[in-house]
């Protein structure tokens, strides 16, 4: 018996990283998941080594007829839809009196706008599904500490905080059992946080670390989408999760 | 035998409780995911197949003896639920303001004895140590007639990040989160079996990177500006 039997799943942002992981962890638990990213062929990889309960679709979330064509494609191939997990998105470096708005909108609409579409359509969809469902938005601890060159990253994941409580109390009072929760991971084993280790070095100065933490493994989030995705967090709703070895609450202590 | 499903496989878990059916709710749900759970408290909660021991949190002498034992008959301890839960009842405005102490005692004062004397038992293990925290998330957002719980709650919420900071700045390899529940006194069906739920999740390793945080159970009370009635009164 897996955690999320029956579940029908739509992943964003699948053909790497914590979106990869979170579509494994998945499926392995019984779940079928709709796999989505803008990299088609890392992401059909992704979507093939996972079998017949997963498949692919090319998908920039900032495009609200594609978010239209992944639903109807979810609800065609798997006849439901149970569980959002909005984790596209993309971090640049910048500072605040450096920045462009060009750079500023290509982060804050990834994470955002792509999140609220997906909100918008998918919410519909579950609703005539009528099981439990779950969205949960990847939020970070960008969102709960500062950090001085992600102005945008910073911004756009604490947009998705106060999003999430929207949409959650948007469900209730429309009634639907429909929860909405947000992840705060810190950084993780992923390739965004390796290309945003290398692109840091034209930003700090050589010899001063940047950041000395080790990245943990993309299952630590993928375990907290499982239990935000399953039953087992029904009592759950507009909530969050921090998963970041407690550095949010010792700040100057941890390495 | 440790099965691949079983996500407490292999771990002494002691669940300490003090009435009510929460800490049973627990003890059978972390039985099932292959715990070898040991039930301090009322030693009355009558779960077959989960060794009960009579238990007073607030008793250090108790939470000495509980530790040599189990460390003296498993070999170690790897998990510590607090599950201290009594119910309230109590404003503001009551003449007898010793039910805040009285809660106090016990769902804090327990609390923090367990915890004292269950790290140096843990930190021992060679393997990760966890305690999970389970208090009234009425210290987030009040209700009335909840004045202990709403105290206590807040007490519980920076207890569990204290414990969480002392950890890492000894070096230690144990995590420590909080369950904040609400109504968690109440004893639903509901709720006994979603913060069991969130209580496996938060002791196993599964939940490596979560430390010194809460898992909210309120249904979006704390939320939800304008529903939060029908957020409370719902199921």
């Amino acid at each position: 018996m897996g955690r999320v039997d029956g579940k029908v799943c739509i992943v964003t942002g699948g053909a790497m990283g914590l979106g990869k992981a979170d579509a494994q962890r998945l499926v392995g638990e019984g779940a079928r998941v709709v796999l989505t990213d803008i990299d088609e062929d890392a992401g059909s990889k992704v979507a093939e080594s996972l079998g017949d309960r997963s498949f692919f679709v090319g998908h920039d979330v900032r495009d609200e007829y594609q978010w239209r064509e992944v639903i109807r494609l979810t609800m065609l191939r798997f006849g439901r839809l149970d569980v959002l997990v909005n984790n596209a998105g993309i971090a640049e470096f910048a500072d605040i009196e450096s920045f462009t708005v060009d750079g500023w909108r290509r982060v804050y609409d990834v994470s955002v706008i792509g999140t609220v579409l997906g909100c918008k359509h998918a919410i519909g969809a579950m609703h005539r599904s009528a099981g439990n469902a779950s969205i949960i938005n990847m939020s970070s601890t960008a969102a709960l500490s500062g950090m001085g060159l992600i102005p945008a990253y910073s911004a756009a994941k604490g947009a998705l905080r106060g999003l999430t409580r929207h949409v959650a109390a948007y469900c209730v009072e429309r009634g639907y059992s429909i929860r909405c929760n947000a992840l705060h991971p810190t950084s993780m084993d992923t390739p965004m946080v390796a290309a945003a280790v290398v692109a840091l070095k034209d930003f700090v100065p050589s010899g001063q670390r940047a950041n000395g933490t080790k990245p943990g493994s993309p299952m630590e989030v993928a375990n907290a989408v499982l239990y935000l995705a399953s039953d087992e967090s029904l009592l759950m709703n507009g909530g969050a999760i921090v998963i970041d070895r407690g550095t949010t609450i010792m700040e100057g202590m941890a390495p | 035998v440790t099965r691949l499903s079983e996500r407490l496989g292999g771990l002494v878990c002691i669940v300490a409780e003090t009435g009510g059916r929460c800490g049973a709710a627990i003890a059978g749900k972390f039985t099932e995911e292959g715990a070898q759970v040991i039930l301090a408290g009322t030693g009355s909660s009558g779960v077959e197949g989960i060794l009960e021991v009579c238990h007073d949190v607030t008793s250090e002498d108790d939470w000495r003896n509980l530790m040599s034992q189990v460390v003296g008959r498993h070999g170690r301890l790897n998990v510590l639920v607090n599950a201290l839960i009594l119910a309230d009842g109590s404003s503001i405005e009551d003449g007898d303001l010793g039910h805040v102490a009285r809660l106090s005692a016990v769902m804090v004062e327990g609390m923090a004895l367990g915890c004292k004397h269950a790290l140096p038992a843990m930190s021992r293990s060679a393997l990760p140590g966890a305690i999970v925290n389970v208090a009234p998330s009425e210290g987030l957002l009040g209700e009335p007639d909840n004045l202990s719980h709403a105290i206590v709650g807040g007490a519980i919420a920076a207890l569990t990040r204290s414990i969480a900071i002392h950890c890492f700045s000894h070096s230690y390899n144990i995590r420590c989160n909080a369950v904040l529940a609400a109504r968690c006194a109440d004893g639903l069906e509901e709720t006994l079996r979603e913060v069991a739920s969130a209580a496996v999740y938060l002791a196993s390793p599964e939940s490596g990177y979560v430390n010194g945080h809460s898992v909210v159970l309120d249904r979006g009370a704390t939320s939800i500006r304008q529903s939060v009635g029908a957020a409370r009164t719902s199921g």
